[in-house]
């Protein structure tokens, strides 16, 4: 059986966070990216259950038998990542080398359609998304459970309170409400839909081979509220490097929750093809494993 | 035995969400409207939110604060259908 992520213990303590956070504000972005390989290596020694997941989902993602190094590289792109969050809160895009596919035309259509939606997965850095995309034309509110892991929350929160105004928290049904609400209001949201939220209804879809649940309640809405709907990576691609596209959503007529939600599986299986180490699900994500690979 | 009050409601929900194979009459008011009662999930509640404010002018929103109490049975929402409406 999957277990609930939320159940999963974090890995990354308060007490490590707050150090880096101090150091990162501190010191030059090379220098503690060196500290991060000790970090990483530690947290690669206590955390069995988290390599034999990351051994599992690289098993399908690379084209070769995953060995310690390749688990030990998604952990160090998730540290990495979650360093460079705490730049990218901190107005300090200049840092990084961002490239875009298709900016204006998404540029210009949320100018045309300022509500929308934007889905993505675990996948990549959130923060790079919206250091790309933030404008007074409009405004992207991202759907997250801040009950989840507080500590972190509050830590990132501390960084830039003004990027957490208009999250718009994960709190069951009024959550959906909050949702219509603001795209109705002109905004669009952005919603992570790789993982299952407890006490909602899930839809099972192939990804990587397994079967993994994922959120029904997303696609639901996608399909019965008329706004458009995107879905968008901001891609890790090593050093100082982050690529950020999106792409409109495949939505058809005849489209159901359990379709669209394949379809989405299915491109975001491209992406982690593409660029394995960026997506970050460390817990036991799938109900039924393949057993061929 | 539902009351006239709770009957409108209980159609409304009915013809909002398609609920092609209930009876009106047969619902308890006093049962839970999602999972295991109607079965209704949040987008279901949404959809009988806008009906409700079509029809009765009544407003259900995020920043309600008891908008879990609301939802919990046919009995509490009419009851908050009747406080609401504007007409």
């Amino acid at each position: 059986m999957a277990q609930s992520w939320q159940q999963e213990k974090e890995m990354s303590n308060a007490f490590w966070l707050t150090l880096i956070i101090k150091i990162a504000l501190k010191l030059p972005r090379w220098s503690v990216r060196l500290l991060l390989h000790p970090i990483t290596f530690f947290f690669l020694l206590i955390a069995p259950k988290k390599r034999q997941v990351s051994r599992h989902y690289l098993a399908r993602a690379l084209n070769t038998k995953p060995r310690i190094w390749h688990i030990y590289k998604h952990f160090f792109w998730f540290s990495s990542i979650l360093l460079d969050k705490v730049y990218f809160l901190t107005q300090k895009k200049a840092l990084f080398d961002v490239t875009f596919s298709n900016r204006e035309t998404v540029i210009c259509s949320l100018k045309q359609h300022p509500a929308q939606f934007f889905i993505s997965g675990h996948y990549g850095s959130l923060e790079a998304l919206k250091a790309c995309y933030s404008s007074q034309d409009y405004t992207i509110n991202p759907v997250i459970k801040l009950d989840h892991n507080q500590t972190v929350v509050n830590l990132f929160k501390n960084l830039n309170p003004a990027f957490y105004d208009n999250v718009i928290p994960y709190n069951g049904l009024e959550t959906t409400f909050k949702i219509y609400e603001t795209l109705k209001e002109g905004a669009s949201v952005a919603l992570l839909a790789d993982r299952p939220i407890e006490n909602a209804s899930t839809i099972s879809v192939t990804f990587l081979g397994d079967q993994i649940l994922l959120p029904e309640g997303i696609f639901e809405m996608i399909l019965r509220f008329p706004f458009p709907a995107n879905i968008f990576f901001s891609q890790y691609q090593g050093g100082n490097r982050y690529h950020v596209h999106c792409i409109p959503m495949p939505v058809e007529k005849e489209d159901t929750p359990h379709t669209l939600a394949q379809k989405f599986a299915h491109i975001l299986e491209q992406q982690c093809l593409e660029a394995p180490y960026n997506w970050f699900n460390f817990y036991t994500y799938w109900i039924e494993p393949n057993h061929d690979i | 035995m539902l009351t006239p009050e709770q009957l409108e409601v209980a159609n409304l929900i009915i013809n909002a969400v398609n609920l092609e194979d209930i009876n009106a009459n047969e619902i308890d008011p006093n049962e839970a409207i999602f999972n295991d009662g109607l079965g209704l999930d949040s987008i279901d509640a949404l959809e009988v939110s806008l009906e409700l404010s079509k029809q009765f002018g009544v407003k259900i929103k995020s920043s309600d604060e008891n908008i879990n109490d609301i939802f919990k049975s046919l009995a509490s929402l009419t009851e908050f259908v009747q406080a609401n409406k504007t007409y």
